[in-house]
């Protein structure tokens, strides 16, 4: 089916721009051949790392590089009590890797509660399951269904452990459903002195209310009590519009489907809405497209055809007439998030949602007139309020934009042009992806600010889970 | 992505290919992958918790356990190559392949167990 496409797009182009693809081609070559700051951060990291016989981490896009002095993975909560108590130095937690912003980076002590993981117990009768924070969301379908019961909802990628995506206030879509930690009902950490603690909403309530999003500032959350749903399936349809039409019907779509969300191919006039509901429907589906061949054909055509939008345009919207509807009937843990084998950098906001369209429409008219090697979609999506301290969804409705780039490729001149335009509609940032706010900026969209830090510093005194980044926005500020 | 015209000149040569396919079938392969586990049990409980989830199913496109052509295609680059794409990361595998405590030594035997290749390879010198 590929070869088809492929094929059908190299048709496309070879009919419209003939035989003058070579200006292109050479845009492209020189993208790829500049020293980014990724590549040069890598290239730097891996020759250094070797020299010293340690392995550097980083994080997936390779954005962020660490050479830690240790990296532990302690199989019990005794013996993470015991390396806590022992560490000399900052301490830093990791999950998978899935975060763009510094949170993780530390020259002292990675901890990875990747050996924790997997459901403790289940309440049927609440329908709320306590989980290991250690455990990957992709594997906490098949042990819930056994329980019978399912997350309430799901990011778009399930690469994440639980305590990493709850720290960085995770989320999927819908405009009735909240982030992750808003389905949090009780948690227990091992603090800086090596103290286990459990708190919910009537014990230790203040650390409650500044753990459930916590940026593994506060300690390591070790085990979480989830607030589930009975078992459900989902009936998910995705559907190419011309973007104009999308973003007309946005809040009603928004309001009528238990989630949707909806992504904009640059410079095609087109993107799919995708939307999904609970059904009875047996499981079922109809062909589906492959996201990371579509990136990847999507960067080809960067490639080619960068120079010449209007052309680019024409083939990307003919291209995206083709596309038919897909329908795809499955159990609520299948049937959220995709793989992601093409790797990219991501700035996402969460803006509130009426000022979603007016934002994004800036945001559509600055790439496309000024930065055509973009060709990652952008990405929309809705999320419910909540009353968690540092939730990016505090006491607003939110809708979520997000860009990316490829990377190889450096983020950082599309990132500073969009920015401003996120911020200008009052945007808080999400915590796992890249910005860049400092504390005083942050300090303004928070009014828990400092109740959160208060929280910190009784528990983490000396400040052991900070590093240079949360210093700057917890301690220089 | 589907579109609503296939041409036929395309799927025929893609059914002929599928047709000429030897060794196992997906469904040994992924029965095979999803049945082997290391000997050692520290290097299994690494395997089980960082690895097994993506290499024993098509869909995240890692290569399979005990898939010997999958595997095979990879170490004609050398074990260097694999090990360096582990600790880099690779397509949606993050660095360090999700074991954040895992030495150099961890991660050449996990490959070496998942490409299905003996535990002393005669590549070790090209690392």
């Amino acid at each position: 089916m590929m070869l088809t496409r492929r094929s059908l797009l190299s048709q496309l182009v070879a009919v419209a721009g003939g035989s003058a693809l070579a200006p292109s081609l050479s845009v492209a070559a020189s993208l790829e051949s500049a020293p980014s700051h990724n590549a040069a951060l890598a290239e730097q990291g891996v020759h250094s790392g070797a020299d010293r016989g340690a392995l550097p981490w980083k994080n997936w896009s390779g954005s962020q590089l660490c050479y830690p002095q240790a990296r532990q993975a302690p199989a019990t909560v005794d013996a993470l009590q015991q390396l806590v108590r022992e560490t000399q130095g900052r301490i830093r937690p990791v999950g998978s890797g899935h975060s763009f912003s510094a949170l993780v980076p530390t020259d002292d002590t990675l901890v990875s509660v990747s050996r924790l993981s997997g459901v403790i117990d289940h309440d049927a009768k609440h329908h709320q399951a306590t989980l290991w924070a250690g455990t990957r969301l992709g594997d906490i379908g098949a042990p819930l269904a056994e329980a019978g019961q399912a997350m309430l909802n799901m990011p778009d990628i399930d690469e994440q452990t639980l305590a990493g995506a709850l720290g960085t206030a995770t989320h999927g879509t819908g405009a009735g459903i909240g982030c992750l930690p808003a389905f949090v009902e009780g948690m227990q950490m091992v603090l800086a002195n090596g103290e286990v603690v459990e708190c919910d909403r009537n014990q230790n309530a203040d650390l409650f209310n500044a753990a459930r999003v916590n940026l593994g500032a506060l300690g390591i959350v070790t085990q979480v009590r989830m607030q589930n749903a009975p078992l459900y399936r989902l009936k998910r349809e995705m559907e190419w519009l011309p973007i104009d039409d999308i973003l007309q019907q946005a809040d009603r779509l928004a309001d009528s489907h238990r989630n949707f969300e909806f992504y904009y191919i640059p410079f095609s006039g087109y993107g799919f809405v995708d939307v999904q509901n609970i059904t009875d429907e047996p499981v079922s589906t109809t062909a589906r497209l492959d996201q990371n061949d579509g990136a990847q054909t999507l960067k080809q055509l960067r490639d080619w055809l960068s120079w010449t939008p209007k052309v680019r345009q024409l083939i990307l919207s003919s291209y995206a007439k083709t596309m038919d509807k897909e329908v795809v009937v499955a159990n609520s843990w299948q049937n959220y998030a995709s793989e992601r084998n093409v790797r990219f950098n991501e700035m996402e906001y969460h803006l509130p949602r009426e000022n979603m369209v007016n934002a994004f429409r800036e945001i559509r008219q600055l790439v496309e007139t000024k930065f055509p090697e973009v060709f990652f979609p952008f990405e929309v999506r809705y999320i419910k309020s909540d009353d968690i301290w540092l939730s990016p969804f505090y006491a607003r409705e939110t809708c979520s934009i997000a860009v990316h780039r490829f990377y190889q490729e450096d983020y950082r001149p599309l990132f500073d042009a969009v920015e401003p335009i996120f911020r200008k509609y009052h945007g808080r940032p999400h915590w796992g992806k890249l910005n860049g706010l400092n504390a005083q900026d942050l300090k303004q969209h928070y009014a828990n600010w400092d109740a959160f830090n208060d929280i910190r510093q009784q528990v983490d005194p000396k400040g052991k889970f900070l590093n240079r980044y949360l210093e700057t926005l917890f301690v220089a500020a | 992505m589907t579109h609503r015209y296939f041409p036929t000149f395309f799927i025929l040569p893609v059914l002929f290919l599928a047709g000429c396919e030897s060794g196992p079938s997906l469904q040994e392969r992924l029965a095979r992958a999803q049945s082997l586990q290391p000997d050692d049990p520290a290097l299994a409980e690494i395997y089980q918790r960082s690895c097994q989830s993506c290499h024993t199913l098509e869909a995240t496109g890692a290569p399979l356990t005990g898939d010997q052509h999958a595997w095979s295609v990879r170490y004609q680059k050398g074990e260097a190559h694999l090990l360096n794409s582990v600790i880099e990361g690779f397509g949606g595998m993050p660095p360090l392949g999700l074991c954040m405590d895992c030495t150099q030594q961890d991660f050449q035997r996990l490959v070496r167990f998942m490409a299905d290749q003996p535990a002393q390879s005669s590549h070790t010198r090209a690392f």
